[in-house]
């Protein structure tokens, strides 16, 4: 009676730790980036990493733009499907919300296990450039440590950034929708699993 | 007291040694089990179903096509930024390798394999078509099998996954590479997902 008593008592114990867990996943993973536009720092460069396909993002970019926020964008993605980056065609995107072809350029990704050697090649694009600070929209369950580490080893500063709606929205009844719930859990795996693997730390 | 607290103390002992070293067999044979071949007959069509950027599916799929396998390819795709849609660029893609344009359907907007067993499911009514050969990847076959069966258990549907020797995501010692474990774990997770009805 005892044991089956301990084991009642361990079972419901680890039931509520995976509640608790699963409802506290967002705030695991959702970084609270600043989204107030006037607190954002001016840049030598604005880096649209392109990840969340539901959002505003461009237009937030383009705000910000013209708000003098950097006078370079670089659209960066990973490809989609055969011979297409969502960069290049948010570049078109950028240019018809009317910031000049000559300020909007593209940087292709490789497909990767994990985002760090990404955000290495990122940090060595910026560098190369002679760009020394950076203002990046990335979604906001972007591994924010991660690149704020890979860019101080380049010795370069990051601000970072998302669109402002796109937290709420994440946030909102997300376990009631399959896509946030899925985009929620693949970073909560994706920060678990990184931890394992130093190619990925 | 103390024979029998030894004799349960080397049972635990052997219990967890032999948990340790039948554990990479056991989890080689679940990641096998998330694989389903069936024996490869001619169909009315064949689908390669949606979420692989590097269109490996689609490319497996034009060649069963080749092969008069199937009459019609059906692929799929979202809308991923401004302009880009992936199952557009599927059909591209299967255009560029000599596919008629006519014998490709893209299948628009399935989310999730349950949405795109919907639609595929749908397109097939519409078109009479009974038979279909799904290709996908290895590890999502098996669920994606299970999820059209259950749409419509009538159809005769053949899971003609991937070619191993060809397949990025290998069973064998999975855990060990960082895409496979991420794929794998996150297939484990849908198959409760689906297996409980859950989010759709």
């Amino acid at each position: 009676m005892r044991w089956l008593r301990i084991f009642i008592c361990g079972g419901l114990l680890l039931l509520l730790a995976g509640i608790v867990g699963f409802f506290s996943l967002p705030w695991l993973v959702i970084s609270p980036l600043p989204t107030d536009a006037e607190q954002l720092p001016a840049a030598d460069v604005m880096i649209h990493w392109i990840e969340l396909s539901r959002s505003q993002t461009d237009e937030w970019v383009v705000q910000l733009y013209q708000q003098g926020k950097a006078n370079k964008i670089i659209c960066v993605s990973s490809r989609v499907s055969w011979d297409v980056y969502a960069a290049d065609f948010t570049r078109q995107h950028l240019i018809a919300l009317g910031v000049p072809a000559e300020n909007v350029g593209t940087l292709r990704l490789e497909q990767e296990a994990c985002v760090a050697p990404n955000i290495k090649r990122v940090a060595e694009f910026v560098k190369v450039q002679g760009w020394q600070r950076t203002l990046m929209i990335t979604d906001p369950t972007a591994k924010t440590s991660q690149l704020i580490k890979y860019f101080q080893q380049q010795r370069l500063s990051l601000f970072l950034t998302c669109v402002p709606q796109d937290r709420d929205e994440l946030m909102y009844q997300w376990w009631k929708s399959h896509w946030k719930l899925q985009w929620i859990m693949k970073s909560a795996i994706g920060v678990l699993l990184d931890s394992m693997y130093a190619e990925c730390r | 007291m103390l024979k029998s607290g030894f004799r349960r103390f080397c049972f635990c002992v052997a219990l967890l040694l032999a948990f340790y070293f039948l554990l990479p067999f056991l989890l080689n044979s679940v990641a096998r089990h998330l694989v389903r071949r069936d024996v490869l007959q001619p169909a009315d069509v064949v689908v390669a179903l949606s979420g692989d950027a590097r269109c490996e599916r689609e490319q497996y799929a034009a060649e069963l096509y080749r092969q008069g396998l199937a009459r019609k390819i059906l692929v799929g795709g979202v809308p991923v930024a401004w302009g880009v849609h992936t199952g557009d660029a599927a059909k591209r893609y299967l255009l560029h390798l000599g596919i008629p344009a006519d014998d490709v359907i893209v299948l628009k907007d399935p989310w999730n394999t349950r949405i795109e067993a919907n639609l595929l499911v749908q397109q097939l009514r519409r078109n009479n078509w009974k038979s279909v050969i799904v290709v996908t990847d290895m590890f999502h076959s098996r669920r994606a099998l299970y999820t059209i069966e259950a749409v419509a258990s009538d159809l005769q549907l053949s899971s003609q996954p991937i070619p191993p020797e060809r397949s990025r995501w290998q069973p064998q010692a999975w855990w060990k590479r960082r895409d496979d474990m991420g794929v794998t774990v996150r297939e484990f997770l849908s198959w409760a997902n689906t297996l409980v009805g859950g989010w759709q």
